[in-house]
């Protein structure tokens, strides 16, 4: 049980990790990776939406109809998600207003009704609990790299800190959603080279 | 319909980095021998870039690489500075090249795709500091680099209605890009590939009418913020834009009927975003929307006119 | 054995009562939370509205929020709600000045951007502008934030149109320098104040000028 529980947490690290390898996410990897801070906000409102549904989906797991299961899912993440946006409004309105739209998107975020969906359906709530808490770092780590690279070279700062002389001329590419996609195509050929050797696949498609 | 095996040397790309020679002499002449520095830096990375992909490939590399790298500082301001450069040629051949698959699989022109880079993420550099040339004799030949700046090239001030003698902008004694200052320079390489069929003629043809017909009705009714159509197109990049940068032959349309829509389309985009966007110049996006039309035109076409052949073959049967 | 239809009738109305109790469970929930933390939301809200209407008529506005109150009681004076009239009247810091405060809605990228924009009663130019609130994108559209864009429209003369590329016309009182890579966000901003503008002219005759020695005392 504990070395299972232990491979469960490794592999939703890396080599099944939602971003790199399974690709989901990729909406809000896209859109909130320009700032670390916004990034980490983000992280830990999805770590605790997927930790939290995760155990909810799998406390009711065995009363769930099957017919209704997705629209169970959904009405929970939501709910949970709310949850998290009505808090922050009240209790931390400056993170509330920076963060914008971004708090309610985690409701669309593939990853937590993917995990919801494949693992939490079909385990008890302490393992839901831990995959629900290594796929959400899992997430948070290479978001924060992204963000990392986005944020020194396309504004010359690090959590809003200027770090780069005034000599350094942003690359301001990085700082629009399209920069999102060059770091995090980098960032997928490198952890993919360095975590996930695949045997060579033959061509799909004679090009 | 595979793209030609990469070989070493490639004759095509040999007669385009010729037609540049002009060109190149021209800038250093305007702008001073930094500009041969900026040209060997740039060649010399954009090689070794190449070299790296093509090491693990067991490919020699292409002489494409030689004039991606030209073209892509003929596309810069005089002043901009050589890390920039060299950022872009890094970006334009990973990015818009070897991640596709090397040479021939390239969906964007790779000169371009670092322009655009380079554009988009040093708006300031690129688009409001433009080296003042040099006149006279010997000019550049004897000078390094200019020092004075304009924030404005003839190409955006005619914008605001101001006026240039026609052989200013024609021999190309005005601020702009460091390859497509002189039009007459770049019509004379360009008629060199064409009549050398390095170029094909559809292209640029298209392109130059679809360009007049639109800035026209635009210039004649006022609309946006369309200059004169001769002096737009002499003004600016234009012309080196449609003549060496559209005409690519991996990253244009590869049919007949495709080359005309896709040159027609690129001069008519340009001619549109020209006037109506907050950028200066709209050749490069132009091309690069052309680009990325280019492949789906030539499929048009070939599933047309092989349906033309087999009246009973599936339109929708894939190829 | 039950008769044939109840078990039927059963399965079919199984997944229906759950996910109405489900629903009815969660929804619950999330409404107490809401109505719990509204007076909360609703105070942070009044904040921000006055710390905008401060900060766009040039004050720099003090951090804790009962400072920020006596404030915006001792120098602005709210005006009554007419159609296309004025928020408010706030002196200005230096108290030489009347700014006449317009709250205005421009449409950003996703969603309002709601504004205070303040004009110079004396000299009839803009004065400033502020967010009330605003969900652009962080690090592209959200830079309307920035001190150095907002502090370009003081003394600007609008209708404002939009500067060239890169061509930094500081002089210039009619144009706008956009934020690069938020093209609409600018555009959102450029007409917000050009409406507030077209708002300020008439209102001119009627409220500010009118009666300078009234709105001075208050």
């Amino acid at each position: 049980m504990k070395t299972r529980a232990a491979r469960l947490f490794l592999q939703n690290l890396g080599s099944n990790n939602p971003v790199f390898s399974q690709v989901l996410g990729i909406c809000s990897t896209l859109a909130v990776t320009n700032r670390v801070l916004n990034t980490v906000v983000m992280s830990l409102g999805v770590l605790y939406t997927l930790i939290l549904s995760n155990i909810l989906v799998s406390l009711l797991r065995r009363r769930i109809p099957p017919r209704v299961r997705m629209m169970s899912e959904v009405l929970i993440i939501a709910s949970v998600v709310l949850l998290f946006d009505i808090l922050l409004r009240a209790f931390s309105p400056e993170i509330s207003r920076q963060l914008g739209p971004y708090v309610g998107l985690i409701i669309t975020n593939c990853i937590i009704m993917g995990r919801a969906e494949a693992f939490a359906l079909s385990h008890p709530p302490a393992l839901a609990a831990l995959d629900g808490l290594s796929s959400g770092l899992g997430y948070a780590y290479v978001l924060l790299l992204i963000a990392a690279v986005r944020e020194v070279l396309g504004a010359g700062t690090f959590w809003g800190l200027p770090i780069a002389g005034s000599a350094w001329s942003p690359w301001t590419l990085l700082a629009m959603a399209p920069g999102a996609f060059f770091v995090l195509a980098t960032l997928v050929w490198i952890l993919k080279g360095a975590v996930r050797p695949q045997p060579a696949t033959p061509e799909a498609t004679p090009r | 319909m595979g793209p030609p095996k990469p070989i070493l040397r490639q004759p095509m790309m040999n007669r385009v980095l010729l037609a540049l020679v002009p060109l190149a002499v021209w800038a250093v002449y305007l702008y001073g021998w930094r500009i041969l520095l900026l040209l060997t830096l740039t060649n010399a990375v954009g090689f070794l870039t190449e070299w790296l992909f093509c090491r693990t490939w067991k490919q020699p590399v292409s002489t494409a690489v030689f004039v991606t790298a030209t073209l892509l500082v003929f596309g810069l301001p005089a002043s901009a500075p050589m890390g920039m450069a060299v950022l872009g040629t890094v970006f334009a051949l990973v990015f818009g090249k070897m991640a596709f698959g090397g040479f021939g699989r390239n969906v964007f022109n790779p000169a371009l795709t670092g322009r655009a880079f380079l554009y988009l993420s040093f708006g300031a550099v690129m688009t409001a500091q433009w080296a003042i040339p040099f006149s006279g004799f010997p000019a550049g030949l004897a000078a390094w680099a200019p020092d004075a700046i304009t924030h404005a090239t003839p190409g955006m001030l005619l914008k605001s209605s101001a006026d240039f003698p026609f052989t200013t902008l024609f021999f190309g004694f005005k601020p702009g890009t460091i390859g497509g200052s002189s039009p007459f320079l770049v019509l004379l390489g360009g008629l060199y590939l064409i009549v050398t069929r390095s170029a094909n003629y559809r292209i640029p043809l298209a392109a130059l009418a679809g360009f007049f017909l639109c800035h026209t009705i635009f210039w004649r009714f006022g609309l946006g913020k369309a200059g004169p159509p001769l002096q737009t197109a002499l003004a600016g990049s234009f012309l080196i834009a449609m003549f060496f940068y559209a005409t690519d032959p991996v990253s244009a349309a590869q049919t007949d009927w495709g080359r005309w829509i896709y040159g027609f389309m690129v001069g008519a985009l340009s001619s549109v975003i020209g006037a109506f966007s907050v950028w200066p110049a709209g050749s490069m996006f132009a091309i690069l929307l052309g680009n990325m039309f280019a492949p789906l035109l030539d499929w048009f076409i070939r599933q047309r006119s092989s349906a033309a052949r087999s009246p009973s073959a599936q339109p929708l049967g894939g190829a | 054995m039950p008769s044939s239809t109840s078990p039927n009738l059963r399965q079919r109305l199984a997944p229906v009562l759950f996910l109405a109790l489900l629903t009815a469970a969660f929804l619950s929930l999330v409404t107490a939370a809401h109505l719990a933390s509204r007076p909360i939301v609703e105070q942070s809200r009044l904040r921000y509205l006055q710390r905008a209407v401060l900060e766009a008529a040039g004050w720099s506005v003090p951090p804790r929020a009962d400072e920020l109150a006596d404030l915006f009681a001792s120098r602005a004076r709210l005006l009554p709600e007419e159609p296309d009239g004025p928020f408010a009247v706030v002196q200005d810091p230096q108290g030489r000045d009347d700014r006449v405060v317009f709250l205005e809605e421009g449409r950003g990228l996703w969603g309002p951007i709601r504004a205070a924009v303040a004009f110079s009663s004396l000299e009839g130019s803009l004065a400033g502008i502020a967010w009330i609130a605003h969900n652009e994108t962080p690090g592209l559209g959200a830079r309307i934030e920035e001190p150095e864009f907002r502090r370009q429209f003081r003394g600007k003369r609008p209708p404002l149109k939009l500067a060239p590329l890169g061509r930094p016309d500081a002089g210039d009182r009619s144009t706008m320098q956009a934020i690069t890579g938020a093209t609409i966000s600018s555009q959102a901003v450029l007409e917000l104040i050009n409406r507030a503008a077209s708002r300020f002219k008439p209102s001119l005759e009627h409220v500010a000028p009118t009666e300078p020695d009234m709105i001075l005392s208050l």
